[in-house]
């Protein structure tokens, strides 16, 4: 038989068949009860899974592995296809147990890049791999993060720090903008369409701003300027600040902004063209 | 509507790769056509009856102008120049070769689209409300939840081998435009008096042999718990569904067979073992997308309404049938019918999607949507503007003013294309449509829903009808059986089989006798059509059709 680690770690052939190790769980009937793995006195646990189409070995991992925690060895065993050992791994088996049928049917190299191929990178956390929600917001906690208020005192009192206002020019003309001599306005999406605005980051550089420029950046209620400061700091921008409620602050109970928090609620400075 | 980052543009383009290795590995042998099918499924890619059919996800029925050239491109150089809207808001391509398929998913991730999960046994792609965030009824945008789900639920890892295939379908207004209780869950998003986003969540809903209607499983779900609570509700589903036979193995019979308070308490017992900070990241996540609906919705001033007085009668007959209450004064949610006399429902050309796309630019800040009734809207016109609108509409032959009309058919492929059909559905589709439109206007139907599916498994939505039309195979020969009063809004039910099925030339003559009885039974011209049927009962109905004439 075959051995698969997780993630690929290791794909190494053993002498002998298939032997299932400790507790085995068969999904091979229908209507198995439901089970619980945390009082299982075995070291380890196994899975077949019975046909490529019957995924329940996947969920039994997951709750296996929730009750066993770290380090415990779950097995897979059966028929699976090597597109199906990333979730496998992603759903808690630490080891994928396959017959030399399986493996010389498939390839021996079709099983060992079988994690490289599929996108391993999941939106919610499954397995190891960082989950994209979680870089997507972890992201924001190296940013830093000020009231309307609390960025204009700092602003104030430094002197090379620039207010980056990356709302729209509709935005700028209709709502106003900040009186404030170091503020430049740079789109982060254009008016009409909310499309990305290609040449934002060119547009930084050209507004002389260096990566160690404090920049303070700020559009309606603080959300598309994390994303543009997020954007600054992957291209290498050091001091980097998010106006957390904006210009015009989040939505009263009425749904109106401009009333609750933001720079305008703050009575700072603004003016309009 | 939601742009990708290079996250999302990196994930597609990952999985186009996957797929295409997939595809080598079949071709040289590596992969047996019976392990093959679900990984090409859960592509999209169907083996039918005379070629593949690669059916592309437009989630939530949402795309813009770039792709819809792009469809059409796809329709031209890869298709024998047509597409086909399906009752899932997603378009699909019936004439790719296999070996184009990885060039086409490439062309896809070139314009943010993908044909991830439109097929297989997994959750598939989220439907919602067509007219999301213009609705004049709306609660509360559908589209940031449901592009919550549609990453929460790409390839994820527990739930590809299901059962059976998984539907979500979200609304957020006080009229279900989006079917949600014939879905195997069904979200209805609202507010709470604090104003944040709660869902009401309907379980067991379905179509195909078996229809029924959701039941309400919980009210009132938070943010923050929903995403746990819909993953315990699939590994539930995973582990108790049926397996030893695919027609009892959708959700709706495993919470029959369970009983809903039953399944609802193993469902709470698996909720109670998770860790719910797990899905923590879900909740900033909705606020970054929720911001990106808003913020790329054009800016929209009320403005003065179009004074229809002095328009053709044609065009005031258009915007009465075809335009749909904006929530902002002066604009319109205009709906553009895929239904011509005698046409196939939901085929559009290449050409056509090109125009449709330069009109979009024009009109509709590039914006637009397929509804579930195989039709385009485009969400975001000045009501001042639609005169024009309607001449750019009529110039490539989509100006049809009959939406929500008995010709506004819906009709699944049939056995023209379909390898499980048992019937044909276009042909019939396009004879009923041809009575229907010159009955239309000197009847004065209003509102009614026709529907047709060519086989039980009900892709035609027979069963959430007004009027159904199963097509069906008795002694080698086609066979049509009727529903009636069913319906797919909030006060959702299934259609009741009228009686023995008729053969193809005597439907058009069944139909027109169940119009018939209807219009002289209702009680006045607002009475629609389930609610003359609930009234009278089959009865009346069942004589006419059988007996009468």
């Amino acid at each position: 038989m075959w051995v698969l680690k997780e993630y690929g770690t290791a794909f190494d052939h053993h002498e002998g068949p298939v032997v299932e190790a400790g507790m085995r769980v068969d999904g091979g009937e229908p209507g198995l009860q439901e089970q619980s793995f945390g009082a299982c006195t075995e070291d380890c646990l196994t899975f077949n899974f019975p046909s490529t189409h019957d995924g329940r070995g996947f969920s039994y991992a997951r709750r296996a592995r929730r009750e066993r925690g770290e380090g415990f060895r779950i097995i897979a065993t059966g028929t699976l296809v090597p597109d199906q050992a990333r979730m496998a791994f992603q759903c808690g088996f630490s080891e994928i147990h396959l017959s030399d049928e399986l493996v010389s049917r498939h390839g021996e190299e079709a099983w060992r890049s079988a994690t490289d191929v599929a996108p391993n990178q999941l939106y919610t956390k499954s397995g190891k791999a960082p989950s994209i929600w979680d870089e997507r917001h972890r992201h924001r906690v190296n940013i830093q993060s000020l009231t309307a208020a609390e960025a204009y005192e700092v602003l104030q009192d430094t002197l090379n720090a620039v207010l980056l206002d990356v709302r729209t020019t509709a935005e700028w003309q209709f709502v106003g903008r900040p009186a404030f001599n170091r503020s430049i306005g740079i789109q982060w999406q254009t008016f009409p369409y909310g499309a990305a605005n290609p040449t934002f980051l060119e547009e930084v550089g050209e507004a002389g701003l260096t990566q160690e420029t404090p920049i303070f950046v700020l559009c309606r209620s603080g959300v598309r300027s994390l994303a543009a400061a997020e954007a600054l700091k992957e291209a290498g921008y050091k001091d980097l600040t998010n106006v957390s409620d904006g210009f015009e602050g989040a939505k009263n109970a009425a749904g109106r902004r401009g009333m609750l928090n933001g720079w305008k609620a703050a009575n700072l400075p603004w003016n309009q063209d | 509507m939601y742009t990708y980052d290079t996250h999302d543009q990196a994930f597609v383009e990952q999985r186009a790769r996957e797929f295409r290795d997939q595809v080598e590995r079949r071709l040289n042998g590596q992969l047996s056509e019976e392990e093959f099918r679900p990984l090409r499924l859960q592509n999209g890619l169907y083996l039918q009856l005379h070629a593949y059919m690669l059916r592309i996800a437009i989630p939530y029925g949402e795309l813009n102008s770039t792709q819809l050239r792009k469809l059409g491109y796809i329709a031209e150089t890869y298709d024998k120049g047509y597409g086909h809207f399906t009752t899932r808001q997603n378009i699909q391509f019936n004439w790719p070769k296999l070996t184009d398929t990885p060039d086409i998913l490439d062309h896809l991730a070139s314009v943010q689209m993908h044909a991830i999960q439109t097929s297989g046994n997994c959750i598939r792609n989220v439907t919602s409300d067509p007219f999301a965030g213009v609705a004049a009824d709306e609660f509360v945008d559908p589209r940031p939840v449901s592009e919550l789900l549609r990453q929460w639920s790409t390839l994820h890892p527990e739930f590809a081998f299901l059962p059976r295939k998984f539907k979500f379908a979200v609304t957020g207004s006080a009229e279900d435009r989006a079917a949600i209780k014939f879905h195997d869950i069904g979200i209805w998003a609202k507010v709470d008096a604090a104003g944040a986003p709660v869902f009401d969540l309907y379980v067991g809903g379905g179509q195909g042999r078996t229809p029924r209607v959701a039941k309400l499983f919980e009210a009132a779900v938070s943010l923050p718990n929903l995403l746990p609570l819909l993953d315990a509700m699939l590994r539930v589903y995973n582990l108790h569904g049926r397996r030893d036979n695919k027609y009892k193995a959708r959700i709706k019979i495993l919470v029959e067979e369970l009983g809903l308070e039953d399944y609802r308490d193993e469902v709470r017992a698996e909720l109670a073992g998770m860790d719910i900070a797990a899905f923590q990241s879900a909740v900033d996540e909705y606020a970054r997308i929720r911001e990106q609906f808003e913020d790329s919705q054009p800016a929209m001033e009320p403005t003065e309404s179009l004074d229809q007085s002095a328009l053709p009668a044609e065009l005031q007959a258009w915007i009465s049938q075809n335009v749909a209450a904006h929530r902002v004064p002066g604009w319109a949610v205009v709906q553009i019918s895929v239904k011509p006399k005698g046409g196939t429902p939901g085929d559009v050309t290449g050409a056509q999607m090109k125009a449709l796309a330069d009109l979009a630019d024009d009109f509709s800040a590039s914006a637009l949507r397929i509804t579930h009734r195989q039709n385009v809207v485009f969400p975001y016109v000045r009501a001042a503007e639609l005169p024009e609108l309607f001449r750019g509409l009529q110039d490539i032959g989509l100006a049809e003013d009959n939406i929500g009309e008995a010709s506004d058919i819906i009709a699944c492929p049939g056995l023209d294309y379909c390898g499980l059909a048992t019937a044909r559905s276009i042909p019939v589709a396009q004879e009923l449509s041809t009575m229907l439109r010159d009955r239309e206007a000197q009847d004065a139907l209003g509102p009614i829903t026709l529907n047709i599916s060519g086989c039980i498994n009900a892709c035609g939505h027979h069963h959430a009808a007004n009027i159904g039309i199963l097509g069906l195979n008795k002694a080698e020969k086609e066979n049509y059986q009727i529903t009636l009063g069913g319906r797919s809004d909030e006060s959702a039910a299934v259609g009741e089989v009228l009686g023995p099925g008729f053969d193809r030339e005597q439907v058009p003559m069944a139909i027109g006798r169940v119009l018939d009885t209807y219009l002289s039974l209702r009680r006045d011209a607002d009475e629609r059509f389930p609610d003359t049927y609930a009234r009278v009962g089959k009865a009346p109905f069942k004589e006419a059709v059988y007996v009468g004439a």
